[in-house]
């Protein structure tokens, strides 16, 4: 059972770093989740959107909550060809990783600071349960959270984890 | 089980705000701003971006698009509950 919304995060989490990516030459969407209950359909909703813009190829990715609801989602969707998350809990309110990584086939990739609370622990054991040939795991020293680890002393290490997934998942 | 609050910082330093009051037109389901100087919801650099809304569960989501291209990334941002 979750209490309601303390105070939420939004797509300006990610406003310092989805210019990295489209100058990489993907086309990025990044979106605000509605209701906490529809965050399952939030993110269907933006996938099938970017489709509808002309994308062949949808790689998922999350902060948080938002790295869970990327993983469940990839697990659903079809032809996304690869899935990643930033300090995604393994389980959080009616959210679930584990399941969804227990099916996902595609290349994934899962970040956490080794201070940051249990997420360490719980970005092992989503790596861990991973039935992805193709699964990377990076724990990096610090306490950065989300999208922070962007701006943490491991941030380059952090950076080129992701740039060097994306570019596997897309290939 | 995660019992503790889940987020964490923005790397932006912009507090989330409303659409900026930009005026803006269609085209093809994406809504390109017209060039004002305003941040795109108050976090966004002007041209870096195009404006859509995304409706899902009855709700208009608030959207943006970066960058061209036939591979994309779909990102979902840190939601911050507690999970008792």
């Amino acid at each position: 059972m979750s209490s309601p919304t303390k105070s939420d995060g939004s797509l300006c989490n990610w406003a310092s770093i989805a210019p990295a990516f489209a100058n990489a030459g993907y086309r990025v969407l990044v979106f605000d989740f509605g209701q906490p209950a529809t965050v399952a359909d939030d993110m269907h909703a933006a996938t099938k959107k970017i489709r509808e813009l002309g994308a062949k190829k949808v790689i998922l990715g999350g902060a948080s909550l938002g790295g869970t609801v990327a993983l469940m989602t990839a697990a659903r969707e079809r032809n996304v060809v690869g899935a990643f998350s930033l300090s995604a809990p393994d389980v959080y309110g009616n959210t679930e990783g584990l399941p969804a990584v227990r099916r996902f086939r595609a290349p994934v990739l899962f970040v956490a600071a080794e201070e940051d609370g249990d997420f360490a622990e719980d970005a092992r054991r989503l790596y861990r349960a991973a039935a992805s040939r193709d699964k990377k795991l990076l724990i990096v020293p610090g306490s950065q959270h989300g999208t922070a680890l962007y701006g943490g002393p491991a941030a380059e290490r952090v950076r080129a984890a992701v740039d060097g997934f994306l570019e596997e998942a897309a290939s | 089980m995660l019992l503790a609050a889940c987020g964490g910082s923005d790397t932006s330093d912009s507090a989330p705000t409303s659409p900026a009051s930009t005026s803006a037109e269609t085209t093809g389901g994406e809504t390109s701003t017209t060039g004002e100087d305003e941040l795109l919801y108050g976090c966004i650099e002007p041209g870096t971006a195009k404006r859509l809304n995304i409706e899902s569960a009855g709700t208009e989501l608030d959207a943006a698009v970066f960058g061209e291209g036939p591979v994309a990334i779909v990102l979902a941002h840190e939601k911050r509950r507690l999970a008792l």
